[in-house]
């Protein structure tokens, strides 16, 4: 079982690492993108419906579609539509696939929560923030 | 007047009842209960689209994940996440808010996207759910509905530049706010369509009426509407009298033989082509086995394909008991001579029926058909004027074609018959009637058949006796001297329909 647990840790550490995730709100974010295909909004619209800092959200955003994860359009009032895009690399478009399958269990979703950074440092962090997706 | 270009939705059935389509430009509501379909004719809307007409197309969801939507559009057949990675189609996860903010605005996003994708249809899904958007939540006064008039009207307006056609739903809840976003949405839209799921004898029937649609024709009242796995929605015209050319030919005085030679006899030499008839008794006496003489004489010497409908018996029991009277109904079967369609009366929806009686005949250009048995119907269907609907279109539709058919009724009655039909009195419509009786005579039961009524066609009264043997149906040769007919003064108790012969009267005494 450990060891086990021990390969699946190690797994999900190099998904990670490959794919620059680094927060639980990256991954919940990328998550929820994933489900909606094409979601049209804001950042705030986005942390209400999964329950973070509109701030934070706006952070990963940001970085997910700096690590080639998602795609935004230009901004109107505010508003933009975000996709979930393929990583063009075959690694990192297997290690997203990989972490998701693994994320289908609650095993697994909690070695994922336990390599994800809850907030980013000097951030406060919000009661039940997150809803720790899949 | 120009005639204006038709947008088909591609949705089975749908099409023929709005008569070819929904004219280009024409807003489209779909209003319903929960669970009534309209996500499902929404999406169905979009993916025939694309599939079938080659128009990409956008579906805008408040509510449902757009996952879940791709997961239950899989159970259909339709592979909505291939035609995203295709460009055709974008699903769109949106609130009302942004979706609210997005018609105001000049460079709207939703519009930029359909523009870049040459999108021609969407679908909005919920647009009650644009009322408290528009009426920020608050109680539903005059000035909030129609605030929510004016941004359908701007949502309306800024699709209507793309040239989208323009499919909403909108969730019916009986509350004071669904009604009012109902009204609001109801008088703005060009097309309304209403869907309703309702409870009947614990079955869920799901129902389709076409409420208005400006700028053509469509056939009215409450059509059947059934979701199938792996295909889709499909939408049955209610039964009711096919359209009839004005030149069509609906009567001939050639003749369909019944296939024996007395009984042909005593309808004045067969039925009419086109004619139909109801052959009454009660059970046990033949109908059934009547029927498939009548179908066999058809495919075998008269080249005309029959089809036989039961509620009552599977084919196979029916092949086996025709087999047992030397009738060789699975030979007929296998060559495609005649057709059986077997529904099971506890699931019948008679509109999906009618449509699939319909499709048979035309399909197999059926020349006769036996209906065994009405009273199933009646029972099955708890409701006279559905039954009635269905007996009239029935009649009416093999008409139409110069269809030769028989209808079985089993009369509850055994010995006489006291009331005829009482469910529903159609003798009036058909041609004919034939009687098929119990009589007793000494300590026996024996079987009669008496020739009612033959409408255009000079046929005789007598009831003639008949065996069920080899080959189906036969009627015995009139035996011995036919007893004289008297004059009614000679008889007593002619009304209560038990005649007797009055002795006769005594010459008076001293002649």
């Amino acid at each position: 079982m450990a060891e086990s647990g021990q390969s699946m840790s190690a797994v999900v550490l190099g998904n990670l690492d490959t794919l620059g995730i680094i927060f639980k709100s990256e991954w919940d974010t990328l998550t929820f993108l994933h489900r909606h295909s094409t979601s049209l909004g804001t950042a705030a619209d986005i942390a209400r419906l999964i329950g973070y800092d509109k701030t934070e959200i706006g952070v990963a955003l940001h970085r997910l579609e700096a690590l080639g994860l998602i795609k935004r359009s230009r901004v109107a009032q505010g508003i933009r539509i975000y996709e979930c895009v393929d990583p063009p690399e075959p690694s990192p478009a297997a290690c997203l696939k990989e972490l998701r399958a693994l994320a289908q269990t609650r095993t697994g979703r909690l070695v994922l929560l336990g390599h994800l950074q809850a907030t980013r440092r000097g951030e406060p962090r919000r009661n039940g923030s997150g809803l720790h997706l899949q | 007047m120009e005639t204006a270009e038709m947008v088909r939705t591609g949705i089975a059935g749908l099409d023929e009842i709005l008569m070819g389509g929904i004219p280009r430009k024409n807003v489209i509501l779909v209003e319903g209960t929960t669970g009534s379909g309209k996500t499902l004719l929404g999406v169905e809307f979009i993916y025939r689209g694309i599939t079938e007409f080659n128009e990409p197309g956008i579906i805008v969801l408040f509510e449902i994940s757009p996952d879940k939507l791709i997961r239950d559009a899989a159970t259909l057949g339709w592979d909505l996440e291939s035609l995203q990675q295709q460009k055709k189609l974008q699903i769109v996860f949106t609130s009302p808010q942004v979706l609210d903010q997005e018609v105001h605005s000049p460079d709207s996003l939703l519009l930029e996207t359909a523009a870049d994708m040459g999108a021609h249809r969407i679908f909005i899904d919920g647009i009650g759910l644009l009322r408290p958007a528009a009426n920020a939540g608050g109680p539903v006064t005059s000035a909030g509905v129609g605030s929510y008039r004016e941004t359908l009207q701007q949502l309306i307006e800024g699709l209507d530049r793309e040239h989208l056609t323009t499919m909403l739903s909108h969730e019916l809840l009986g509350n004071p706010e669904s009604l009012a976003t109902s009204e609001g949405a109801v008088s703005l839209a060009d097309t309304v369509i209403r869907l309703s799921r309702t409870l009947k004898q614990r079955r869920i029937q799901r129902s389709l009426e076409i409420v208005k649609s400006r700028g053509q024709d469509y056939v009215h009242g409450e059509h059947t509407l059934e979701i199938h796995d792996g295909k889709g929605l499909e939408v049955f015209r209610r039964v009711q009298v096919p359209l009839r050319n004005q030149d069509q030919i609906t009567s001939t005085i050639r003749r369909s033989l019944i296939g024996s030679q007395e009984m042909d006899g005593m309808i004045g030499g067969g039925v009419f082509d086109g004619s139909t008839t109801i052959v009454v008794g009660p059970s046990g006496l033949g109908k059934t086995i009547l029927g498939l003489q009548i179908l066999m004489e058809g495919a075998m010497q008269q080249k005309r394909r029959g089809l036989l409908i039961s509620l009552d018996e599977h084919t196979p029991q029916i092949v086996r008991n025709a087999e047992s009277v030397g009738i060789k109904l699975k030979q007929q079967i296998e060559s495609g001579g005649i057709h059986v369609l077997f529904q099971s009366p506890q699931e019948i929806n008679i509109d999906a029926h009618f449509s699939s009686i319909v499709k048979t005949i035309e399909e197999n250009d059926i020349g006769r058909m036996v209906i065994d048995g009405m009273t199933s119907y009646s029972t099955a269907l708890g409701d006279q004027s559905m039954y009635r609907d269905f007996f009239h279109a029935l009649v009416a539709f093999s008409k139409n074609r110069l269809m030769t058919t028989f209808f079985n009724y089993e009369n509850p009655e055994f010995l006489g018959i006291s009331s005829f039909m009482p469910e529903y009195p159609v003798t009036s419509i058909v041609d004919n009637i034939i009687l098929m009786n119990l009589v007793e005579i000494s300590s026996t039961l024996r079987r009669c058949l008496t020739v009612v009524k033959a409408r255009g066609t000079k046929h005789e009264y007598d009831s003639r006796e008949y065996v069920i043997g080899d080959g189906g149906i036969t009627l015995l040769p009139a035996q011995g001297e036919i007893a004289e007919a008297l004059p009614l003064s000679r008889y007593a108790s002619i009304l209560s329909r038990a005649p007797s012969r009055l002795p006769a009267a005594r010459p008076p005494a001293g002649t």
